[in-house]
């Protein structure tokens, strides 16, 4: 694979973390090696290389942003990342014990399971490293060992994990950041990444809703009036997944989603009436405040998911972990930013 | 009294079909294997009398049958949508749900115990006036089930029950709602052969099967012989009953309701659709919000229509010139008389 800079003709890149943007030598000077044990060290690349070696060292190498405001720690991007088109950056939102950990750790294992095969799209690891610590510190643990995950970390002011996701139409780098909720309503520093957003995926717990009316979630309010404090709509894609479905199977609409097979296709139409069922049940729960990326996105779907189809015992998931329809709303957003063509992205989510 | 293999006093706390929390305490009966990775047990009052039935899927290790799983999911689905589609009018003769716990740690329900006997044991034993009860109550049963959009879709002798006045169907597990795939492997001798996981669900199909229960009690036939209604006696009362029913397109199979007729019972009329008055509202709001966002509709056609006779709010062309030149001539005037 040959890496060249992003949008190869300038080789300016915008830091997902600090949100500088920097123009980058596309040399192999610069570049930097990690690995679990050292931590990121200078890559040498041997001016005698082969064209393959090269390659391949550079598939792996990471790049130091310059963070040009000096106002954030050393940070590193995969090389990849600056490589493609302009990345597709995805911000989970939600409170804390909203599952949004849990459904980032089911997709990625239902990703690694080649499921994504299924819309026609291809999924490999932007930064190989990095996704195989995210897959045994959650996905593994979550799908294999049916343990209950640990909320997400404050604090923490990275991506999750990265993808590069492949349709018939280009290659985009797809990073996931999943920022603790305490963190998200009250717009800690570190939640700076939201203003590079490119996709927004709100995650509802199901187990809020209706249980005393008027359910709401701080961290919605927080983080649409930071991105669009005024009228008018916001122009990012955004999905809303209500989360825990499995809790509420049997309740109508509900039931007429979350049991049917895993979509094999894009289908706008099936996207729609999806949406049009969520909102209703919220509608009639009365949780009108959890509506608001419906109201306020110019483009939004709406989902029923499970990341694990149980509730958890004691701290496990004793049958096992069932993920339902988790890629549906990842697949609404890869449309709405383009990836499955220009009138996917018109039909989807409008 | 207690019988040999009681399992003791158990306690059992459950989801009830309203929402709210339900506790059991009653002495549970032996454990059978309805099926595998399933059990089933009565649970008795203290004066020995039959409380409920508690089906549960087996665990194994801590793991549990994921077919097994799904298939007592589907039994409560089902049950569930009865009770939303029927309220308190709850027919007897479709499955009823006290409660279930599909968390516990071998994931069960509870439903009251089944009257009567599976049919399978019936077969040419029904007397006329009996065989025409039992069709009525199995396809008015059919009529109530499509009503409440599910299709059973595993209809066979050994699952309906008949007490001599009352059809009571069971064994739900491998039920879908009407429209959606057959998520279980349906495909049986009692089902058409088009029936199979994965084919949209069609309450016909429920017919064409029923309609093979009903040679089967009637003539006392096994299925093989039966198959496609190929046993059932031609210009017989019973081939009437059954014309159609074993087509293979399922939109040219009769109704349950049109079966009913065909026995003079007209008490109900074809299915009518679940609806939800607050779902439907919330359905509108959301086209409402989707609509203000797409802004406003689109400008109107440049061709105007031609103007009413009379409307106050257009003149024509002719009639404005006209006003103008007086307008003009009224403004000389009053230059020179006043100039």
């Amino acid at each position: 694979m040959n890496v060249t800079p992003a949008g190869a003709a300038t080789g300016v890149v915008r830091c997902p973390i600090c949100l500088d943007v920097f123009r980058w030598d596309p040399a192999d000077d610069g570049l930097f090696a990690f690995s679990e044990e050292a931590g990121y060290v200078p890559l040498r690349i041997p001016a005698d290389a082969s064209p393959e070696k090269r390659a391949g060292a550079r598939r792996l190498a990471h790049l130091r942003c310059p963070n040009p405001s000096g106002d954030r720690p050393a940070h590193f991007l995969p090389l990849l990342y600056t490589a493609y088109r302009p990345p597709i950056v995805i911000g989970l939102v939600g409170a804390s014990l909203s599952g949004k950990t849990h459904l980032l750790a089911a997709m990625m294992g239902e990703i690694e399971n080649d499921r994504l095969a299924a819309f026609d799209l291809k999924a490999d690891a932007l930064d190989p490293v990095r996704h195989r610590t995210f897959m045994r510190q959650y996905t593994r643990p979550l799908l294999e060992k049916g343990r209950r995950l640990p909320g997400t970390v404050e604090g923490v002011a990275d991506f999750a994990d990265a993808l590069l996701i492949s349709s018939a139409t280009g290659t985009w780098p797809v990073a996931f950041f999943d920022i603790g909720g305490e963190d998200l309503s009250r717009l800690r520093d570190n939640t700076r990444f939201l203003n590079g957003v490119t996709a927004l995926m709100f995650v509802v717990d199901a187990e809020t809703v209706g249980a005393g009316g008027n359910a709401r979630d701080d961290t919605y309010r927080a983080v649409l009036g930071m991105l669009h404090p005024g009228s008018g709509h916001l122009d990012v894609p955004a999905a809303v997944v209500l989360n825990k479905a499995d809790l509420i199977r049997f309740e109508p609409p509900v039931d007429a989603w979350i049991h049917r097979p895993p979509a094999d296709r894009l289908d706008a139409g099936t996207v729609l009436a999806e949406s049009r069922d969520v909102y209703a049940y919220l509608h009639r729960a009365g949780a009108t405040a959890l509506l608001q990326p419906y109201r306020y996105c110019r483009r939004c779907t709406l989902h029923f998911a499970s990341a694990t189809g149980a509730r958890a015992r004691d701290g496990e998931f004793p049958h096992g972990v069932r993920p339902m329809r988790v890629l549906e709303p990842l697949v609404a957003l890869l449309a709405m930013s383009g990836v499955f063509g220009a009138a996917a992205a018109r039909q989807v989510g409008s | 009294m207690p019988e040999p293999g009681r399992t003791g006093v158990v306690r059992l706390e459950f989801h009830t079909p309203q929402g709210t929390s339900g506790t059991v305490i009653a002495e549970g009966g032996p454990w059978t294997a309805p099926g595998p990775g399933l059990a089933e047990r009565p649970l008795y009052a203290s004066d020995g009398s039959t409380l409920m039935v508690q089906r549960a899927v087996t665990a194994d290790g801590g793991r549990i049958d994921g077919t097994a799983h799904r298939m007592l999911q589907n039994e409560i689905r089902a049950a569930l949508r009865v009770g939303r589609r029927h309220g308190a009018a709850h027919p007897d003769c479709l499955p009823r749900l006290v409660g279930y716990d599909l968390d516990a740690e071998s994931p069960y329900l509870l439903c009251p115990p089944v009257a009567g006997r599976p049919v399978a044991g019936l077969a040419g034993q029904l007397l006329l006036g009996q065989r025409h009860g039992f069709q009525t109550a199995l396809f008015r049963a059919l009529v109530l089930l499509s009503e409440a959009e599910v299709v059973h879709a595993g209809l066979r002798p050994e699952v309906v029950h008949w007490d001599g006045r009352q059809v009571r169907l069971t064994g739900f597990g491998r039920s879908a709602a009407v429209g959606e795939s057959y998520r279980e492997d349906v495909a049986s001798l009692w089902m058409p052969p088009a029936a199979v996981r994965d084919a949209v669900a069609d309450p016909h199909d429920d017919v064409w099967a029923a309609g093979l229960v009903v040679a089967h009690v009637v003539t006392g036939l096994p299925v093989e012989q039966l198959a496609g209604g190929a046993g059932v006696p031609a210009e017989s009362a019973l081939a009437s009953l059954l014309d159609g029913v074993f087509r293979a397109d399922p939109r040219r199979r009769p109704g349950a309701a049109q079966i009913l007729r065909r026995l003079g019972d007209q008490s109900r009329a074809e299915a009518a659709a679940l609806d939800d008055a607050a779902l439907d509202a919330g359905r509108a709001a959301f086209d409402a919000e989707r609509a203000k966002k797409a802004g406003p509709p689109a400008p109107a056609p440049a061709a105007e229509p031609p103007s009413a006779p009379g409307d106050p709010g257009r003149l024509s062309p002719a009639l404005l010139l006209a006003l103008g030149v007086v307008l003009i001539g009224l403004t000389l005037i009053g230059w020179r008389v006043f100039g």
